[in-house]
């Protein structure tokens, strides 16, 4: 296991970081306990969003959101399920929510497997690091940030279009059940990107981007990650190539898209034990070359670290692929109790559109290897250079074949260096296939996520040996 | 409701705001109820109250919204919004233009029209559906996953702005869908009734989910899954193509409705959903298609999740032209950047998917007008090809211009007959030269209005409900093939 990770520590009283916020969502949730007529389980979210929008060079709609979720399941004797949320935190709100998910599982079909809500997980729980101030941003320095990067890009790039986003985040999450279970949770979300584009004549040239998510908005850095967005913008117009296989090597941001698919569409249960996924059957094979071992750890300090699931369960660190072998899918007490095996902490919450989803890994972690990025380009040899793709959607979700779009910084390499850039192209190509093609690992490790921090990742570079286009655009 | 809206727009003026409007959605309630193998696989109820409050000041635009109703989170809404919007003219600032509106209204109100209310039918009769529809498409052992689902929302919407403008709406909207999932023969075929993706939507009562006769369709839904399963190659190569309906609904979302979004074409949506290969010198020079293309912006008409009376900018909704004759004639625009392009009305389609987000530019029912072909008549003239219906997986280039989509069904057609069924089609091309090949289009009878309710922008993001009508429309030279 690589990276920083906390030693766990016993919790000795409410955490001084979070103060009245924690007694406000217990109460909230035991009140909310004390309503449910049987067995149950609620989960209290509070959360505070702040996104600063770059458009067209300019910070452009703002956005601060605050907000309460109740999620409330209750089940009856016979395994009957019903779900509902709600916003408000009055008894009279909390009230009207029991009835209806009480309603919704008086009528729901009986679940005769149903193995019941859980009881607390043994040890502590880890202490993870937080960033308060991802609740309540600090938009000085933020920007002066966004201002200095702005200049940054216009030096490097001359006339330009610059685009962005920094999504910073705090939630707060207290989950109890009827078998006295009781956790909570606090979690920080920071993630930036830039988008930069030359602009020729008025018109857009060529582009760069660049990203990066992790658990403190003073770390996003975001004039560095300014200079290399308008490092990757292209300075020549782009060449045409034509559609077909060639080797690649795939950027962290690329790198994650294809991941994301293959955590819910692959690892979760529910399409393995459907039978529908690429990897439904396949625990205990080879399903990617040997140098990718992919890990599911919500403990990567590089990443969005977050200590519980949505049942209240403490997350731990787990392998997905060790050595290009499968090691088995995402668990919720339920989808485990049917696969006969053990939850792996991996809940996400029940009700819609989560719970059809059901659990996957939220916190991917690929192992690194040893190579910087001259030795990356040098071991590409010839083939391609993809920052980011674009669009990406399941072809053949049984074969995890998807298709895409590259994106802002797409760069033919041969003998080892970046010659020019190539108008993108598109890709139809299984996900496995190009695992099990994968060839060399970087070094250098980044933290990726969406912008509310859902799904995240802690990724290097990679090389795979072969990767199909199936055709191109005109840009 | 309207006493915090109120105090959210004086607020926001008393601390400098040259103009700020206020949302407020009260009584949201939604029911999302899906049996999956004879079991609830979700079943959810939903409630949400919340305010936004938009202001404009010098800088440029600032938002906050909340679910926390109480004063202190009223006033941390009026304080964030206005520290935002500074903030923007801190950075560098960003002079917003507005259309001058000559009319917004004034207590307006508006109500789906309905005639059995979906919260007045039992959670029970509609789960006795769902499970006996999801039972029938079990027919054959090969479904491995049937799912049948249904969604029911309603909400009350309150908007007041600081030019005296304000409405109160009060929208319905359904939905249902079945989905059988066959496994055999080292395939994964999937099955959809009556579109894919959730199935249709629409603003209107119980009434349009009894009208979908899940029961009567699901048995060939399951069968159809089983018999791709054993169904030969979709042909590759260059062939006329007949798309169905809710295909051809699909196509015009991606490649007409997105790049005909003015924020798009600005570049104000570069940075996520990305930008649009149109020009604003386009407008009235563009050759988008074949003549035979022509398509609307709509969102008066009666039924639809698309459709509203007013915007979130208070403006009254209107019916225009996107393409006429093949020709670019208009955009998707806000009373913003109506203004950016020096036009004098906005096109009304600012819309947030709640009280929590910014309106942004959103699709409406953007529709490509029937033509006048019977099926028989496009299968005819299609002579030999392949006929495409419901999406199973969709994808496009930044600027809408490269796309590739795939169906769940493919048939050949032979002889000007549909002939026999054929699995994994797709078809791929270039927006506007795709759109040159289109030679006919389907007759009333073939034309649909769909409602979508997954269209994904914005940054945080947003889902809005849109719709598409679509006939179904006959393609020359189209390239197709299976995926590898």
């Amino acid at each position: 296991m690589r990276g920083f990770h906390p030693r766990p520590r016993r919790r000795t009283g409410p955490d001084p970081r979070r103060g009245r916020r924690t007694e406000e969502g217990s109460e909230i949730l035991e009140r909310a306990l004390s309503l449910l007529p049987g067995e149950g389980d609620v989960r209290v979210t509070q959360a505070s969003w702040t996104t600063l929008r770059v458009a067209n060079s300019v910070l452009y709609q703002p956005h601060f959101e605050q907000s309460w979720t109740l999620s409330i399941r209750v089940a009856t004797e016979e395994g009957r399920l019903g779900v509902a949320t709600t916003s408000r935190t009055d008894r009279e709100g909390l009230e009207e929510a029991v009835r209806e998910a009480h309603a919704a599982a008086r009528e729901a079909p009986a679940l005769s497997d149903f193995p019941g809500f859980p009881r607390a997980s043994s040890g502590p729980k880890p202490r993870l690091p937080l960033d308060p101030t991802c609740g309540k941003p600090e938009l000085d320095r933020l920007s002066r940030d966004l201002k200095a990067s702005l200049g940054i890009i216009e030096e490097k790039l001359g006339t330009s279009r610059i685009s962005g986003a920094v999504n910073l985040g705090l939630t707060h999450l207290w989950v109890g059940n009827t078998q006295d279970l009781r956790q909570d949770s606090s979690r920080s979300v920071a993630q930036a990107s830039w988008l930069t584009e030359r602009l020729a004549e008025g018109e857009p040239a060529g582009s760069g981007w660049a990203e990066r998510a992790g658990w403190s908005s003073r770390r996003l850095d975001l004039p560095s990650l300014a200079r290399e967005a308008a490092n990757i913008a292209p300075r020549s117009p782009a060449v045409p190539i034509p559609p077909g296989r060639y080797r690649v090597l795939l950027g962290g941001s690329a790198l994650f898209e294809l991941l994301s698919y293959l955590s819910w569409m692959g690892v979760g249960a529910h399409p393995i034990l459907e039978g529908w996924s690429a990897l439904a059957r396949q625990q205990g094979r080879r399903v990617a070359a040997r140098i990718v071992t992919l890990r599911e750890d919500p403990w990567d300090t590089q990443g969005l670290p977050e200590a519980i699931d949505a049942e209240g369960l403490l997350r731990k660190p787990r392998p997905i692929l060790r050595f290009g072998v499968f090691r088995g899918p995402s668990h919720d007490t339920f989808t485990a109790s049917r696969a006969s095996t053990r939850s792996t902490h991996e809940a996400i919450p029940p009700e819609a559109p989560y719970g059809n989803l059901g659990p996957i890994p939220r916190h991917l972690s690929l192992e690194p290897g040893d190579a910087d990025h001259p030795e990356l380009l040098q071991e590409l040899g010839r083939g391609l250079l993809i920052t980011r793709f674009h669009y990406v959607r399941a072809v053949h979700p049984g074969r995890l074949v998807l298709t895409g779009m590259t994106r802002d910084g797409t760069y033919w390499v041969e003998g080892g260096e970046v010659r020019h850039p190539v108008q993108n192209l598109r890709f139809t190509e299984s996900v496995l296939k190009a695992l099990e093609g994968a060839e060399l690992l970087g070094a250098g490790l980044r933290g990726y996520s969406d912008e509310r921090g859902f799904l995240s990742a802690v990724l290097p570079s990679l090389v795979c040996r072969s990767f199909r286009f199936s055709s191109r655009t005109t840009f | 409701m309207e006493e915090i809206l109120q105090r959210l727009v004086k607020g926001a003026l008393r601390r400098g705001a040259l103009y700020a409007d206020a949302r407020g959605v009260r009584g949201y309630r939604a029911q999302h109820l899906t049996v999956k193998n004879g079991q609830a696989e979700s079943l959810t109820w939903s409630r949400e109250d919340g305010v936004g409050l938009r202001v404009l000041r010098e800088g440029g635009w600032g938002f906050a919204g909340t679910t926390c109703l109480t004063p202190s989170g009223l006033g941390e809404v009026v304080r964030q919004a206005n520290s935002l919007a500074r903030a923007v003219g801190r950075v560098r600032k960003n002079p917003v233009p507005q259309t001058p509106e000559p009319s917004g209204p004034q207590d307006g109100s508006y109500e789906t029209s309905l005639r059995e209310d979906p919260f007045g039918v039992e959670t029970a009769e509609k789960l006795s559906l769902l499970k006996e529809a999801e039972s029938r498409l079990h027919g054959t052992p090969e479904i491995k996953v049937g799912r049948a689902h249904m969604n029911c929302r309603t909400f009350e919407k309150l908007f007041l702005s600081s030019e005296g403008w304000s409405y109160r709406i009060k929208l319905t909207f359904v939905g249902a869908g079945l989905e059988a999932t066959a496994i055999g023969q080292g395939e994964v075929q999937r099955r959809s009734y009556p579109t894919s993706f959730g199935g249709d939507f629409a603003q209107s009562g119980f009434e349009f989910i009894r009208q979908m006769d899940l029961l009567g369709h699901s048995a060939e839904v399951g069968r159809t899954a089983r018999d791709l399963l054993s169904a030969p190659s979709a042909p590759r190569g260059t062939l006329p193509v007949v798309l169905g309906s809710d295909q051809l609904a699909l196509q015009v979302h991606e490649s007409v409705g997105h790049a005909t979004e003015l924020d798009r074409v600005l570049g104000y949506e570069a940075g996520f959903a990305g930008t649009s290969f149109l020009k604003v010198k386009d407008r009235g020079q563009l050759r988008y298609g074949s003549p035979e293309m022509e398509i609307v912006a709509d969102a008066t008409i009666p039924g639809s999740i698309g459709s509203f009376p007013w915007d979130d900018e208070g403006v009254p909704s209107r019916r225009y032209p996107l393409v006429q004759e093949g020709l670019l004639v208009g955009f998707l625009t806000s009373r913003e950047t109506a203004a950016r392009i020096g036009d004098p009305r906005s096109g009304a389609t600012m819309r947030a998917d709640g009280p929590l987000r910014t309106p942004l530019i959103r699709m409406t029912n953007i529709n490509l007008e029937p033509g006048d072909h019977s099926p028989e008549e496009l299968l005819e003239e299609a002579r030999d090809g392949l006929y495409m219906e419901t999406n199973r997986s969709w994808s496009i280039d930044d600027r809408r211009l490269n796309f590739q989509f795939g169906c769940e069904v493919g048939r050949r057609i032979i002889k000007g007959e549909l002939g026999p069924l054929v699995r994994n089609p797709l078809y791929s091309g270039m927006t506007p030269e795709f759109w040159s090949r289109l030679v006919a289009r389907g007759d009333p009878t073939t034309w649909h209005l769909w409602g979508l309710p997954n269209c994904g922008k914005g940054q945080p993001g947003q889902t809005m409900d849109v719709g598409h009508g679509a006939p179904w429309g006959l393609f020359r030279d189209v390239q197709v093939g299976g995926p590898a």
